[in-house]
């Protein structure tokens, strides 16, 4: 078998030994890589058996990616080894991975747009696109229970089709072991739930699954068994049932790290901070937003409730004063505004300049850091380090550029900015997406903080979870419009989620 | 043998590095450049010998170099202005011979200004001309999204035509007969030398400028509101910054450097306007301000190694080597520096490869 010429002959003692088909089918021991003088993974273990859905739990950083890289050949470890069905993988070798059966959902998935569905299938493959292959295509895609168009193009698929479409792809290629990374990422809570549906239909197939998240509830809902991973190291392997989410933050942030839980605020809300009225903006053609109502007070969160997709991004600009809107009108009486974009580096920071410099955009103006003449560098990076050490901003430089950083400092570099010069009133949108435990527990209490000092906040998210937990108020936007209000204490998780949907009385 | 190559992306090049590649560039420009001078049947270490005397090595031979840097520094610093606010300006060549034609039009119809202040009124006139000709190329940018790299090129050869028309015309030298040039200009419109020197003070306003830009760029908050809408304009209208009005500001005052050394040429080299005025300088100084790395004060630096290539070559002709090797080694230099941000970006690994060697054991190899 070709697996067998693959494997690596130095590292394999046991090369030639028969394989072991009762054993797990993929075993990772003693997985070890450094960059630099950071250990990614440090002794990491693996185990995942056959039709096994196993979580990968673990913060920005904690080595999660390192680990699937190196189990997809694209790393070579520095120490350790794997082993699939028994047999020792050649490290190093995407080729080798592929040919063992394991493949990975990228969380941009890396598909062409132009092609078609069955062209992105087939794309590497020895296949080529045509009747027969749309066949196959529309075959496989019904055996596995996903719903695809074999002749769509791709760029025509929404985002759930698009990770249907990077799953089957590796359906096509045979591949048993399915890595998906972070894979909720992008999705609604009806999308995340169709593809939950998806894996546990794959796993019953006896397919093994990898899934990596943030997301506790997400384990508990979909995964058998946890790897939690942290600083590198391996800190519970275990199943899932008979851990609550409780335990499993704590495992994955370390002891005494664990967000405190919020509270709503103590007073009732105060004057306005914001008003949109009958707002109309267009984009590209299209209304973004038809006719928002909307109101923002002192001390109360308005959380913004919906599907991504649904005017949000138009919302957050309209909100902010950065777009104006076609029609209707915006009144804002909040002296300062902070705004937390949802695409930070494209919006909110400059890549190229330094951490220093991005923390001083709102103020290098001010009397403070410059005259018109001179610009006070010196006292821009005392305010840095003063910043970086009050967001607890992973950067050992202010002076290193802003685009080095991952996207858990991204944010802190940014809510730092804007959330240090007390405002009145804050847009944030989609603050915790993407980011690790600690950071988005961070997030959500530097919310909860400015809003019971007095703050307007407009929460802006497509997790459902986080709204719900954080608003005094909450709204659901649909196509563009506000469908729905629930005051505090009437949230009904069931009717939100069917309004975010578009259905319900009206 | 059983060795693989790999490519991997590197995060954050160390600053030594960083320095490294301008150098490296640099002295891998010179080697393959004497590499090439062999090819031709040539002795490269004789011809660098010759380049040596010719521009640094000698009294003589330094201050043609410092002359010769002078419009490399302003035109490079032109482009490195632009870049600050995120605009390639291609159109130095343009704007300097927009400001010389300005500058000699003050001389020539200014005449009677006394003294210093015909020099200062021409120098004032060729500022003008390019800043003019400059923004002329930001408007349709900011209005309509042109880019502005083929405005900015395309109004060079609109410029030299002008000029054209201009000193064969209504400016031409009636006892030049033949030749491409304008009238010469008063005594009074010529820069004086920097005392003790052959050098004209250009080469002091030159450097001024640099600081200048650099202060005005890295040092002002107007200036960091600039590179912040350079940097990322999605940013700078998330900060309510007006980056079109940022824009033709800053490329009005590229311009005005470039113009700037217009009127320099003009008034400390060439006394009057002719074909030629611009040997390339509005080209040169792009890739000056691009071995720079953009950095404004290192333009400096790059001019007066561009500077001191081409004055070197001009040692050539005794050896028989062709002068435009000075253009083949600037040429060389870029490559260079292109293949050193690329190693920059990723790191290449040797590590053996245990499949392959198993197949080479096997025979299938």
């Amino acid at each position: 078998m070709v697996l067998t010429n693959q494997a690596s002959a130095g590292a394999a003692p046991d090369y030639g030994t028969a394989p072991d088909s009762s054993g797990p089918l993929l075993e990772a021991r003693g997985i070890t890589k450094s960059f630099g003088d950071r250990l990614a993974n440090d002794h990491v273990d693996l185990t995942v058996h056959a039709g096994e859905i196993r979580a990968l739990l673990g913060e920005n950083g904690a080595g999660k990616t390192t680990l699937i890289s190196i189990l997809c050949g694209q790393y070579r470890p520095d120490a350790g080894h794997v082993a699939v069905r028994g047999h020792p993988l050649a490290p190093g070798s995407p080729r080798a991975a592929l040919q063992a059966g394991i493949g990975v959902v990228h969380q941009d998935f890396r598909l062409v747009p132009r092609f078609t569905v069955t062209e992105n299938v087939v794309l590497g493959t020895s296949a080529r696109g045509g009747g027969k292959a749309d066949h196959d295509v529309a075959e496989r895609a019904r055996a596995a229970g996903l719903q695809l168009d074999p002749r769509a193009p791709t760029w025509t698929l929404s985002v759930g089709e698009l990770q249907q479409l990077a799953i089957l792809k590796l359906l096509y290629r045979g591949l048993d072991i399915l890595i998906l990374d972070e894979p909720t990422a992008v999705l609604s809570p009806p999308q995340s739930a169709e593809l939950f549906k998806s894996m546990r239909r794959l796993a019953a197939s006896g397919k093994s699954i990898i899934f990596i998240t943030h997301r506790l509830r997400e384990v508990t809902e979909v995964a058998d068994e946890v790897t939690i991973l942290r600083e590198g190291r391996v800190v519970a392997d275990r199943p899932v049932r008979g851990l609550d989410h409780h335990q499993m933050g704590v495992l994955m942030v370390g002891e005494g790290k664990t967000g405190s839980s919020l509270e709503g605020s103590a007073g009732g809300a105060g004057e306005s901070m914001l008003g949109l009225h009958s707002v109309v903006v267009e984009g590209r053609g299209v209304k973004a937003l038809d006719g928002v109502n909307l109101e923002v007070r002192r001390t109360e969160i308005v959380g913004v409730a919906g599907i991504s997709g649904n005017g949000q991004t138009a919302l957050a600009e309209v909100a902010a004063g950065i777009v104006r809107p076609v029609s209707g009108q915006r009144t804002c009486s909040a002296r300062a505004v902070a705004y937390i974009p949802e695409d930070r580096l494209n919006r909110g920071l400059v890549g190229t300049m330094s951490v220093s410099d991005n923390l001083a955009f709102r103020r290098y103006g001010n009397r403070s850091m410059s005259h018109p003449l001179w610009l006070w560098t010196d006292r821009m990076r005392a305010l840095a380090r003063q910043l970086i050490a009050a967001f607890n901003i992973p950067t050992k430089r202010p002076g290193s550029a802003v685009a080095e950083m991952s996207g858990g400092g991204l944010q802190r570099v940014l809510l730092a900015r804007e959330l240090s010069e007390e405002p009145d009133l804050i847009v944030a949108a989609q603050p915790t997406r993407g980011l690790d435990v600690a950071s988005a527990a961070m997030v959500r209490a530097q919310l909860a903080r400015h809003r019971d000092r007095g703050a307007g906040v407009l929460l802006i998210s497509e997790d459902l979870d986080e709204v719900l937990d954080l608003s005094d108020r909450v709204v659901v936007i649909f196509k563009g419009a506000i469908v729905a209000e629930y005051a505090n204490g009437a949230f009904n998780r069931a009717e939100i989620g069917l309004r975010m949907g578009g259905e319900g009385a009206a | 043998m059983a060795i693989s190559l790999r490519l991997e992306r590197r995060m954050g090049a160390s600053l030594a590095m960083r320095i490294a590649v301008p150098i490296l560039a640099v002295a891998g420009g010179l080697a393959t450049g004497a590499f090439v001078m062999a090819l031709g049947g040539h002795d490269p270490v004789e011809a660098y010998n010759d380049m040596w005397q010719g521009s640094l090595g000698s009294a003589e031979g330094l201050q043609s170099t410092l002359i010769k840097a002078t419009p490399l520094m302003l035109t490079g610093l032109a482009v490195a202005t632009a870049l600050r606010v995120g605009l390639w300006n291609i159109g130095g060549e343009g704007q300097l011979i927009v400001g010389a034609i300005a500058a000699t039009g003050v001389g020539l119809y200014a005449k009677a200004l006394p003294g210093p202040a015909l020099l200062i009124a021409m120098i004032l006139a060729g500022i003008a001309g390019g800043a003019m000709w400059a923004a002329i190329a930001a408007i349709p940018r900011v209005l309509i999204g042109l880019n502005e790299i083929i405005v900015t090129l395309f109004m060079n050869y609109i410029a030299i035509l002008f000029m054209d028309n201009l000193i064969f015309g209504p400016w031409g030298d009636p006892k030049a007969f033949g030749f491409a040039y304008s009238r010469a200009l008063p005594d009074n419109a010529t820069l004086p030398l920097i005392p003790g020197t052959g050098v004209h003070i250009g080469l002091v306003l030159a450097v001024l400028v640099a600081v200048g830009a650099w202060w005005l760029m890295e040092r002002t908050p107007w200036g960091f509101s600039v590179r912040v809408s350079g940097g990322n304009p999605r940013t700078a209208e998330y900060l309510g910054l007006r980056i079109g009005r940022r824009m033709v500001i800053v490329l009005a005052i590229s311009g005005a450097i470039a113009g700037l050394a217009g009127a320099i040429e003009l008034t400390g080299v060439t006394n009057r306007l002719q074909e030629g005025i611009s040997v390339n300088y509005g080209y040169t100084g792009v890739l000056i301000a691009f071995l720079a790395r953009g950095r404004l004060l290192g333009v400096v630096v790059a001019a007066f190694l561009f500077a001191a290539l081409v004055v070197g070559s001009y040692a050539l002709q005794t050896t028989g080597v062709a002068q435009p090797i000075a253009t083949i080694i600037q040429a060389l230099i870029i490559v260079f520096l292109l293949a050193g941000d690329a190693a920059l970006a990723f790191r290449l690994r040797f590590m053996p490869n245990p499949a392959m060697a198993e197949a080479v054991a096997g025979g299938r190899l």
